[in-house]
């Protein structure tokens, strides 16, 4: 029981970690907590399906085109709505992207609608078994793109000029500019990047949860705790508190009341927050005021 | 010709006038030394020069086009980079990801393998300290990498904004010996904010005296040097 609940844990872990890693690159990059991340993920699933229902492209072949149009979508919300806010306090800035976020759920509700759609995948009626352990093919689909999203991430943020880019922005804006790395590009790719990550979290696991416009927040909800248990500012951290909480939070839902599912992450965070305020891998940092 | 050429320049934070009337030169090759007191305006030039700030009036000339208005990446590539005050590294990421950064906006491989070479040779202890997060390094090794990383950028014009800051004598003899051979062996120009008069004026060519945000006094370093009674007063050298 406890094995199999970690199983799929870690599916619901995977897309945690990918929402969660895409939510601190933008705070690393511009140092904004962006509401509007978690549409970002129900944009790029709804794009998936458009192109699954209107292309009649096969799920998997879907997700490369989806995703693709999920990372310009972000860099037009990078436009239009954060770079002319740059330079101003924090508050403006995150009441701006919390009226991103409604306004891409109520746009998808009028192109859409409200009622939850399925996204038909192949992968969702077969099951992998193992003795007495089994896993479902999309849950392995989401564990595999995960991985395979985040190996392509690490290769690209630490072994191409742009990702050295997004590193020497994140660690220090002046210090970046001084190098001659212009950092509103290096902000306009990092929302690139992170629309790109977050909407595979939303492809992948659309086939399980079904789609809705309030599907992103939800997740978001959770991927935001992640940070804060993995240590808000840690990419890192970001990764393993996804997993760590989709483990978590699968396992208490298996031997507890469904109900309390759903809380767990809000629990983490507040024990978090209470308890280890820097989470697993975050550094205390002291601002003078 | 003049490298670097500032008219008039006019520079404010908020409502308080920083900079008044501005008038300077840089000539190819050599140093020139920026010295004064705290808040004289040292760091101000440079910061304009390297456009972190705007100037309210006046202009900037860096090989007889204006960079007054242009963003600070766009004056790195054109071939001014600084080392600023507070060094402003990457204290997450290791040195060769620092120094990496520096060669950003280059693209010749054979030319950058050999500024790489070159600093290695020069500053050994960077080669020896290569994986380690620069916020690990001590004070002295972190400046020598705050100007490595402004040389690796291949410019034309190095500022240097009190390399000496908060280091202990002997190092600071050390970043000026360090500062000094950068000159000999590439005849690199450099403008160099210091507070350290005597030692900032034995290296430099040339100098300009900040008072208050006004260039009070310019000169060769021969006559900065000679003109005891203007040092006494402007700098509270005995």
């Amino acid at each position: 029981m406890l094995i199999q609940l970690i199983i799929s844990g870690l599916a619901l872990g995977s897309v945690y970690a990918l929402i969660a890693l895409a939510l601190v690159l933008i705070y690393k990059g511009s140092r904004l907590l962006n509401l509007a991340h978690g549409e970002l993920v129900t944009i790029g699933a709804y794009f998936s399906l458009a192109i699954i229902v209107q292309i009649k492209l096969p799920y998997l072949v879907a997700l490369f085109p989806a995703v693709v149009v999920a990372g310009i979508f972000a860099l037009i919300v990078e436009r239009i709505v954060i770079r002319p806010l740059a330079g101003s306090e924090e508050w403006p800035i995150l009441i701006a992207t919390w009226g991103v976020s409604i306004t891409i759920r109520g746009l998808i509700g009028l192109i859409w609608g409200h009622a939850p759609r399925p996204l038909p995948s192949p992968f969702t009626s077969q099951h992998l078994r193992w003795g007495v352990y089994s896993i479902s093919g999309q849950e392995l689909v989401i564990i595999i793109t995960s991985l395979l999203m985040l190996l392509i991430f690490y290769l690209f943020f630490t072994r191409s000029k742009s990702g050295l880019g997004m590193q020497a922005v994140a660690d220090n804006h002046l210090g970046a500019s001084l190098c001659g790395i212009s950092v509103r590009r290096i902000n306009a790719l990092t929302w690139i990047v992170s629309g790109m990550v977050a909407a595979v979290a939303g492809i992948t696991v659309s086939p399980i949860f079904f789609l809705h416009v309030d599907m992103g927040f939800g997740l978001f909800l959770g991927a935001f705790s992640a940070a804060v248990l993995g240590g808000f500012g840690s990419i890192i951290g970001a990764i393993t508190g996804g997993y760590l909480l989709g483990v978590i939070q699968t396992v208490t839902g298996g031997y507890m009341p469904a109900a309390i599912k759903s809380s767990v992450p809000f629990v983490i965070l507040i024990l978090v927050l209470v308890l280890r305020p820097t989470g697993i891998f975050g550094k205390a940092v002291i601002e003078r005021k | 010709m003049e490298l670097l050429k500032i008219n008039n320049l006019q520079v404010y934070y908020g409502y308080s006038q920083a900079l008044f009337n501005i008038n300077m030169e840089v000539t190819e090759g050599g140093i020139v030394v920026l010295l004064g007191a705290n808040g004289a305006g040292k760091s101000t030039i440079l910061r304009t020069i390297s456009g972190i700030i705007r100037a309210r009036e006046g202009n900037i000339e860096f090989r007889g086009q204006r960079i007054d208005r242009l963003q600070p990446h766009k004056i790195v590539e054109l071939g001014i980079a600084q080392a600023p005050e507070g060094r402003e590294l990457f204290p997450n990421l290791t040195v060769r990801d620092n120094l990496m950064a520096g060669q950003y906006t280059r693209s010749n491989k054979m030319e950058m393998k050999k500024d790489w070479d070159q600093v290695i040779s020069w500053f050994p202890v960077l080669g020896e300290r290569m994986n380690q997060h620069a916020g690990t390094l001590s004070g002295g090794e972190q400046q020598i990498l705050a100007i490595s990383r402004a040389f690796l950028s291949h410019p034309s014009l190095l500022l240097l904004d009190e390399p000496s800051l908060g280091l202990s004598p002997t190092l600071a003899t050390k970043i000026f010996g360090v500062v000094h051979k950068i000159k000999q062996e590439t005849g690199l120009t450099i403008l160099l904010a210091e507070q350290n008069v005597m030692m900032a004026l034995s290296i430099a060519n040339s100098g300009y005296v900040f008072e208050l945000g006004r260039v009070a006094l310019a000169g060769k370093s021969r006559f900065l040097l000679e003109d005891k009674s203007v040092l006494q007063s402007y700098l509270g050298v005995s």
